[in-house]
């Protein structure tokens, strides 16, 4: 998308691999099917959703093996959910609100576990480790969005990594346009300000 | 000054607002202008605009995902619409409660004078509609919620408050706590039951929230306690009405808001 543009027809990222941008018509198609229970119609969906859905799992205080974990079981969710979606609907904001509550438990899950470790001997300091992933640093964008917090920083993603409408992300979110609107316009006002103080 | 710069900035929010719901089309000349003299403005735009590089994912992990998928893919029957869902659950609703009501003496129609059981029966058939719609929301990811989920039980709440204050007297307490307390007693007795069938309707969808879902059961199940007590019950007074029977609905809605964090909390080991 550039400025002053419209929203393009295919959905960036989704069937990126392939070189063929998959629209909405297909991805619901594709769901469709695999609720009748076709084999490669999943086999479809998972490679084209998979890039975005790993791009909205990762963090920097996510490793690589913990975003693996998140996606699979993120697909064990879709799997098990797939008897609600409603081809009269669209596909994202269903998946992403599934995407979402993964990726709180998992949240949840590594805290839990975070707490019941205990530290027996001073460690060394190490460098951040490349098991640790970062947003793609291709753009300057991607670094800035680290330093959000976690919940503005899952608005942004949502709105730019899925190209999803505005009612799409609050239905994702279980949350009313207006309100997701407010959360939107404070993500944005963080991200001046962080431009600001950059530009100085 | 600064408060102008602030509202200019706001309107390249309600263009970005704009571009994300899919109307955008050629920035407004006075967006244009903005964007030129603001620098951050500027950047952010851009920023937003720019395309986001896709990242790949392990052939192996996807391979993997497809294997355990198609390992226990069969076709499967649709949820049906959150309309219908919704009208189920109003239903089952309706029936649960007529079922005990009539199986009690009507004492509560015999005391309350027609505005006040005009009032009170739309105020708990509005409570009634709001949580089955709530429920069939939280049963299909993705729906889109008119009524923000915390919202429904506190308009639920607030009405039951305001409607109880405006129509019913204050009377000198009689036995008070004695006979208060049958009423809770019996509405959490009921409400028990309630709560469970409601989970067994519910659990065909996929709640993502378990405290949410908690909540929300509980909250129905107190008002369809609320519902039977307010019919049946002949003391008809704001003090009672308030402390007892709407005690019945806070605390099983607290009791359901308990369960589903219990539940979201250690889920995982229950799944």
């Amino acid at each position: 998308m550039t400025p002053g543009t419209v929203r393009p027809t295919g959905i960036p990222g989704v069937g990126m691999q392939r070189g063929e941008p998959l629209t909405e018509d297909g991805l619901r198609s594709l769901m469709v099917r695999y609720q009748h229970g076709d084999s490669e119609a999943i086999d479809e969906l998972v490679r084209s959703l998979s890039p975005l859905l790993w791009r909205f799992f990762m963090s920097p205080h996510t490793s690589r093996s913990d975003t693996e974990d998140l996606l699979q079981d993120c697909w064990v969710r879709i799997h098990r959910s797939r008897h609600t979606y409603r081809p009269s609907d669209s596909l994202l904001p269903w998946i992403f609100a599934i995407a979402r509550y993964t990726r709180l438990d998992g949240y949840r899950q590594r805290r839990r576990r975070e707490s019941r470790e205990t530290l027996v001997a001073t460690l060394p300091e190490v460098a951040v480790s490349d098991e640790h992933l970062t947003l793609p640093d291709t753009t300057r964008f991607a670094r800035l969005l680290e330093t959000l917090p976690d919940s503005q920083r899952e608005v942004i993603l949502m709105l730019k990594v899925s190209d999803m409408s505005l009612e799409e992300v609050a239905r994702a979110t279980s949350s009313t346009v207006g309100a997701f609107k407010q959360k939107a316009h404070r993500a944005y006002a963080r991200l001046r300000e962080i431009i600001e103080k950059e530009g100085k | 000054m600064l408060a102008g710069f602030k509202t200019d900035c706001k309107l390249v929010d309600a263009e970005l607002d704009r571009q994300f719901a899919g109307r955008g089309s050629q920035l407004a000349l006075e967006v244009q202008r903005h964007l030129d003299e603001c620098e951050r403005c500027r950047t952010l735009y851009s920023y937003l605009a720019e395309e986001f590089p896709a990242d790949p994912v392990s052939r192996e992990v996807e391979h993997q995902i497809v294997q355990t998928i198609q390992g226990s893919l069969k076709p499967v029957s649709r949820l049906r619409s959150t309309a219908a869902i919704a009208a189920q659950l109003m239903v089952v609703f309706l029936l649960i409660s007529a079922a005990v009501i009539s199986q009690m003496k009507l004492v509560g129609f015999e005391v309350m004078n027609l505005p006040q059981l005009i009032g009170i029966s739309t105020i708990l058939s509005s409570g009634v509609v709001l949580l089955a719609l709530s429920l069939s929301w939280q049963m299909r990811p993705g729906s889109l919620r008119r009524i923000p989920e915390w919202a429904s039980v506190g308009i639920l709440a607030a009405g039951l408050l305001v409607g109880i204050v405006l129509l019913f007297p204050w009377k000198t307490p009689d036995a008070f706590v004695v006979r208060g307390w049958r009423c809770l007693r019996a509405g959490l007795i009921l409400a028990v039951p309630v709560s469970l069938v409601f989970w067994f309707l519910v659990r065909r969808g996929a709640p993502l929230s378990p405290r949410l879902l908690g909540r929300t059961l509980g909250a129905i199940a107190g008002l369809l306690a609320v519902t039977v007590l307010q019919y049946t019950c002949d003391l008809q007074d704001i003090g009672h009405l308030l402390v007892w029977h709407g005690g019945v609905l806070v605390l099983s809605t607290l009791a359901g808001a308990l369960v589903g964090d219990c539940l979201s909390r250690f889920g995982p080991r229950f799944r």
